[in-house]
Order: structure tokens, then sequence, then C-alpha cells
């Protein structure tokens, strides 16, 4: 299980996942609006993850 | 692992509409060439131009100010960066900071321009008085001052941060209202109007907003990544740019599609009849008192436009 952090909310939630297209996908956020960090650095979303690393997911999108 | 598509290291970025993947280096490249080619295909900037930047502090900004930096030299142009304190609590105290380090790691000139220091009143208390939504008086004092700067400071153009996602969703927005006229100034450059009006561009025209942000961090600009307070996610703005994004998922390209063509025929779209000069500043006016005069008058007993106007040609004396 790979803990998750969402920004700017803040929120952390837990997610089954071996790779960051499965965050993406299992939490039904779109790639164009999120941008996926781990370990502080942008991935592609075939990058393995794994239960210890530090995951975040950043919402680009501004405005509104 | 996913490769970079130019060197072979280890890619950061998956770009599926342009249908390849990036190292660090490499996409701070395809970034920066990305927006050179608008500024030549536009013809956004020309050799000696006086430029001034606008920017609010965030990711948008950093990348504008950052590329245009490093393109400074090459085309020939000088570069000048404004920011505008709003006065929106802890958002503005930390957009400017962010934007006086921006300044600062770039080595370039940041004229700031206080609304509070300045006007008497933040943007809030202002929409408070005035009645009216913080969003729409933000708007109008920010265009007047941008457009007092770049007319008082000699710039040929001032740039704006708007990116490609902006850019769609404004004129989709403005498409469902039927307001054509305001889908024409979407095109990435609006020519100047003999001492109205400033040219005004929009380097970022082609560039996606998760490009953007992902420029700015690569790069370790300074930049601040907060919401305004005033921004709503529930707003009709912002859903739409999460349908575009929906599209765009489905239909990779059909974002940067939809603003090339937008780029192409916006000047198809009707134009504002004719421009007028304020009667208070001189500036652009479509009815004899620019908005920015208007909404000051009311909350000043007089229009606040010749001495924001006084305040940078002060500045530009002094240079």
């Amino acid at each position: 299980m790979v803990k998750v952090r969402v920004l700017p909310e803040g929120k952390i939630l837990d997610v089954e996942a071996e790779r960051v297209e499965d965050i993406f996908r299992e939490l039904g956020y779109s790639r164009e609006a999120y941008v996926a960090l781990v370990n502080g650095k942008p991935v592609v979303e075939s990058r393995r993850v794994k239960d210890d690393e530090e995951v975040v997911l950043v919402r680009v999108l501004s405005g509104g | 692992m996913a490769k970079c598509s130019i060197c072979g290291k280890p890619a950061v970025v998956d770009l599926r509409y342009a249908r390849r993947r990036f190292c660090a280096e490499h996409f701070i490249e395809f970034v920066e060439r990305k927006i050179e080619r608008s500024i030549k295909e536009y013809k956004m900037i020309g050799k000696r131009d006086r430029v001034i930047a606008a920017i609010s502090g965030g990711k948008d900004s950093a990348t504008l100010a950052g590329v245009l930096d490093r393109l400074r030299d090459r085309i020939g142009f000088e570069l000048i960066l404004l920011h505008i304190d709003l006065g929106i609590s802890e958002y503005s105290r930390k957009s400017r900071e962010a934007s006086v380090r921006l300044a600062h790691r770039l080595g370039l000139e940041l004229v700031i321009f206080d609304v509070k220091e300045m006007l008497g009143y933040s943007i809030p208390e202002m929409a408070l008085r005035l009645r009216r939504r913080a969003c729409s008086v933000c708007g109008i004092v920010k265009r007047y001052v941008m457009n007092a700067a770049g007319i008082e400071l000699g710039a040929d153009s001032v740039a704006t941060g708007h990116n490609a996602d902006d850019i769609g969703s404004y004129a989709l927005k403005e498409f469902l209202f039927q307001n054509l006229e305001n889908i024409g100034k979407l095109v990435p450059v609006s020519e100047s109007i003999d001492n109205l009006a400033v040219r005004k561009i929009k380097p970022l025209y082609t560039v996606y907003e998760k490009e953007s942000f992902l420029y700015s961090l690569l790069r370790e600009l300074p930049y601040y990544h907060e919401e305004c307070p005033h921004a709503r996610l529930d707003s009709l703005d912002f859903t739409i740019k999460e349908f575009l994004n929906k599209l765009e998922e489905k239909f990779p390209s059909i974002k940067i599609q939809y603003v090339k063509m937008l780029a192409r025929k916006g000047s198809n779209y009707p134009k504002i009849v004719e421009a007028r000069s304020c009667r208070h500043c001189g500036l652009l006016s479509l009815g004899g008192e620019c908005s920015f005069c208007r909404i000051t008058r009311r909350l000043r007993k007089s229009p606040a436009g010749p001495m924001v106007r006084r305040y940078f040609s002060t500045l530009r004396n002094h240079s």
C-alpha cells in the first residue's frame, strides 16, 4: 500500500499501486491536471513505486 | 525504465501529445524551443525591444521570466519584471516574496506596484466597498496597471504568463456566453493602439499548464504554488479547464491544436468597435471613462488613473 499526499489540499490517501499509472487510475485523477513526484522529483507514469517512497500528486491547474 | 527520447537517460517527463519522453535537461530545452518558436512565428518580440513581463509569483510567471531571460541575449531585447501586490493577505505576501526571489535569481530589474499603498485599498477592500466580486475588481486593476506601466515605461510590449490551458478555457467560456469580441482578444499578440494601449504578448501560448509547472520545478525557479483564496474549484473557469483535460486524455494534442487554430483564426472574430481615450487618464476606454478610473472615482472621489501613470512615469525618469 502506497501513501499518496495530494497537494495543495494536503490530504493523504492509501493506494494499492505498483506503478504511478496505477495511482492515477485508482484515484481517478487526471494526468493532465496533476503531476506525480516521487521522493520530490517528477517521474513518468510507468515508474514503479515502493511502499516506503514519498509519493505526492500536485495539482497544476490554477485559476477559477 | 522509460528513457529520454533524445539522450537515452532516464526520463522524468512523458508528453503523450508530443509522443516523447524527456530527461530534465531535454525537457527544459524542449519548452524553451517551443516558446522561442512561438515568439518568432507570432512576431512577439523584436531586436532591441523593451519587454515588461508581468509576474504574479506563480509557476507560469517563473516559466515566463525564466525563458525570456534565457532568450533575451539571443534575440537581443531588454527585459523588466512587473509585480502587482494585490493585498490579498498571506497569499499576496508570499507571491510578492516569490517574485522578489525570482528577480534576484535571474538578476532582473523588478518594479512592484503595491495596490493598497498606491490606491489606499487592497483588492478585497475595494471589492467590499464596490459590492463587486474580488476577481472582477482584480482584473480591472491588473489590466490597467499593466497597460499604464507599459505606456509610461516605454515598453514595446507587456508579456503575460497565460498558458495554453488558460487561453483554451477562456475562449471556450466566452464562446459559451457568445461574447465573441472577447475571443478575438485571445490571440498571441494584441497590437498596441497609439498612446492608449500597449502591445500585449503571450509567450506561453502553446505551453500546457503541466509543462509550465514542470519547467519551473525542474529549473528550481522560485514560485509560490497556492491558489488565490478568491479562486473557487467549483467555478465555471476551473470546470472548463478540467473538461479540456478530460478531452486531452482521450484525444492527446487536442488542446494544442485548439489554441493553434485560435491563433490562426482569432482575428476573424468581431472586434470591439472604436477605441477611445479616457477623459481622466487618457488611456484606453470604451465609453469615455475607463473602468479603472470609474471604480477608483467611486472609491476615492477622484479617479486614480492619472496618479498611476505619474507613478510609472517618475520611475522611468529615475531609471
